[in-house]
């Protein structure tokens, strides 16, 4: 079992690492360790979330002093129950994906890569469910994976000055919903119609570390039919 | 009741202390550049703590005012006029509708700030009224865009900073003090000669400098051992990272919030202010402090910027300071015309 080792963050944060490498345990174990602070930590605790393989702990120094919080968080990984750390509880979404030629421009690039077949790609991203590993790069910008790892292909070396919001990119055996209009180095391989981000929204976040996803193809004139109909809280189900 | 951008330039932006808690959203903290400018405002137009200001970067602006109200000029030294009246930065004066400040160049320094009294009327978005970069979350700075406020027909005389030891309002002025750098989470990926390279090195900041980031040059290049496989990690403004080049580039306060490239140490938060005023081209040495010295310098530096106000003063100018005296409206903004009329 993974054994995590805290860190300084800056003057008034500290961070929790499993290990240094990404594996679905290790990310499990961040995810699941920054549900459990949530309910450990006192009001001191002003910020508490997990990127892939760590946690991010914020104090309010001026209700908890630096050493006392230290303390407090290295008491929490030295009792904690390891097992508990090895499963989420996230909510799942079924998520709608046209793979049509004109949505996926870079998909004959990426079957190259892989040295897999069109169909052999899209059947496995509409067979296996990926979990919300990070939320980044973007506001409510999700990283899902781990993909089978017939999936690992290194970022492209040029990048796409943008691909559309809600594109689905491919890359490192992880998939990405574009929250925005925005550059990639990851292969755009799909369209969804899905909103990640909605400021208005409560959260403003259509996902959180921890969420399991799965993806059924669509086509395109139902990729628009979803686009124009439907509030972008409602293109997904979860269960 | 209302400031209304005639011109500005596109990388302006309104900002504020920035956001808490914004990290798992995937947003970062954002806020002011030069976060002391506005302290400066705060004590300057006697709000009880910094709101919202306008940050030109680069280059000024020029605004319009509908009603009257008190304004500051605090950050980089400027050349500005209100109507045709110079004002000079770090400090405050009155303005009547109709007036129109405009701040012609940034002389030192790359961020100045307008603010004015008790701040704009923006919808906050995550405790803040700072914009988010990606997403039209507040209002986008424009020529024609309108900012609400509230008026204020008080109008003490126009004032000025005259601060004091770390408060003195200096920090635009270009410096050689190294910047203080504390170890972070992945210090420890870089071996302890690179390190040392590291904090022995003359750097020079590059003209690559914005909101997200400050790139720096030097002869030499760093790397993290097995650089290629970091997994990407949380990020915060002052962080260090080592590009694919293996030049230092510092992350600032519109960054990622996670990155996948090493990151030597942070450059302490008191300051980063000062490297983002800096000229493009100026020297640049990084010291090693610990994070306990850099926590006490945190807490001597908001010390300081909670007795600013006891450093406003009237302002008083030598007249040979003055070399177009005679053109000044000496009591336009100063005092009400129309209440010593009927004084008398």
């Amino acid at each position: 079992m993974l054994h995590p080792t805290l860190h300084a963050f800056g003057t008034d944060g500290f961070l929790i690492r499993f290990g240094e490498d990404l594996t679905q345990d290790a990310n499990t174990a961040a995810i699941t360790c920054a549900e459990q602070l949530q309910d450990h930590c006192g009001t001191w605790a002003i910020e508490i979330t997990s990127a892939l393989i760590s946690v991010l702990v914020r104090f309010n120094p001026s209700e908890i002093s630096p050493q006392e919080a230290e303390r407090a968080l290295s008491q929490f990984i030295d009792a904690i129950d390891t097992k508990s750390l090895e499963t989420t509880q996230g909510r799942r979404f079924s998520i709608p994906c046209c793979f049509d030629p004109e949505h996926a421009p870079d998909m004959q690039d990426f079957c190259t890569a892989l040295n897999m077949s069109r169909s052999q790609v899209i059947d496995t991203l509409t067979s296996c469910s990926v979990s919300v590993l990070t939320l980044g790069f973007a506001p409510g910008q999700p990283y899902l994976g781990l993909l089978p790892e017939a999936f690992f292909t290194p970022r492209r070396s040029a990048i796409t000055p943008q691909v559309p919001k809600g594109a689905l990119v491919s890359a490192v055996q992880q998939l990405i919903i574009y929250a925005a209009n925005n550059p990639t180095g990851w292969y755009h391989i799909g369209q969804t119609p899905v909103t990640c981000f909605e400021p208005k929204a409560t959260p403003p976040n259509m996902f959180r570390a921890g969420d399991v996803l799965t993806f059924h193809a669509c086509s395109a004139s139902e990729l628009k039919q979803y686009e124009a109909q439907l509030s972008p809280f409602e293109v997904v189900h979860g269960a | 009741m209302a400031l209304e951008i005639l011109s500005i330039s596109p990388s302006a932006t309104l900002q504020d202390v920035g956001r808490r808690a914004s990290v798992a959203y995937g947003i970062s903290a954002g806020g002011a550049m030069d976060q002391p400018a506005l302290w400066h405002a705060a004590s300057l137009l006697r709000d009880a703590a910094p709101v919202a200001a306008i940050e030109c970067a680069g280059q000024g602006g020029t605004f319009r005012f509908t009603s009257p109200t008190r304004v500051a000029l605090t950050g980089a030294e400027v050349r500005a006029k209100l109507n045709d009246t110079p004002v000079r930065a770090q400090s405050a004066f009155s303005v009547q509708a109709g007036d129109t400040l405009s701040i012609s160049a940034l002389t030192h320094g790359n961020y100045a700030y307008v603010s004015v009294k008790g701040g704009f009327a923006v919808p906050h978005f995550l405790g803040s009224q700072s914009n988010v970069p990606t997403l039209d979350t507040g209002p986008k700075l424009a020529a024609g865009m309108v900012l609400e406020y509230s008026p204020c027909a008080f109008a003490p005389p126009n004032c000025f900073h005259t601060g004091s030891g770390t408060t003195k309002i200096t920090h635009c002025k270009p410096s050689h003090d190294p910047f203080r750098v504390i170890p972070g989470p992945q210090t420890g990926f870089f071996s302890q000669d690179t390190i040392n390279l590291f904090f022995t090195t003359l750097f020079e900041k590059g003209n690559r400098g914005d909101r997200m980031g400050i790139e720096m040059h030097s002869t030499d290049t760093f790397s993290a051992n097995n650089q290629s496989n970091i997994v990407s990690d949380f990020t915060q403004a002052g962080d260090i990272q080592m590009t694919g080049a293996g030049q230092p580039y510092v992350l600032m306060r519109d960054c990622q919030t996670t990155g996948g490239y090493p990151r030597i140490g942070t450059v302490v938060s008191v300051d980063l202010h000062r490297l983002a005023q800096l000229p493009a081209g100026h020297d640049i040495r990084f010291t090693s402090v610990t994070i306990d010295q850099a926590r006490q310098l945190e807490s001597a530096h908001h010390k300081n910027l909670m007795q600013l106000r006891g450093m406003v003063g009237p302002m008083v100018r030598h007249p040979k300071d003055i070399p177009n005296l005679l053109s000044y409206q000496l009591i336009s903004g100063v005092i009400s015309a129309t209440d010593a009329k009927d004084d008398e």
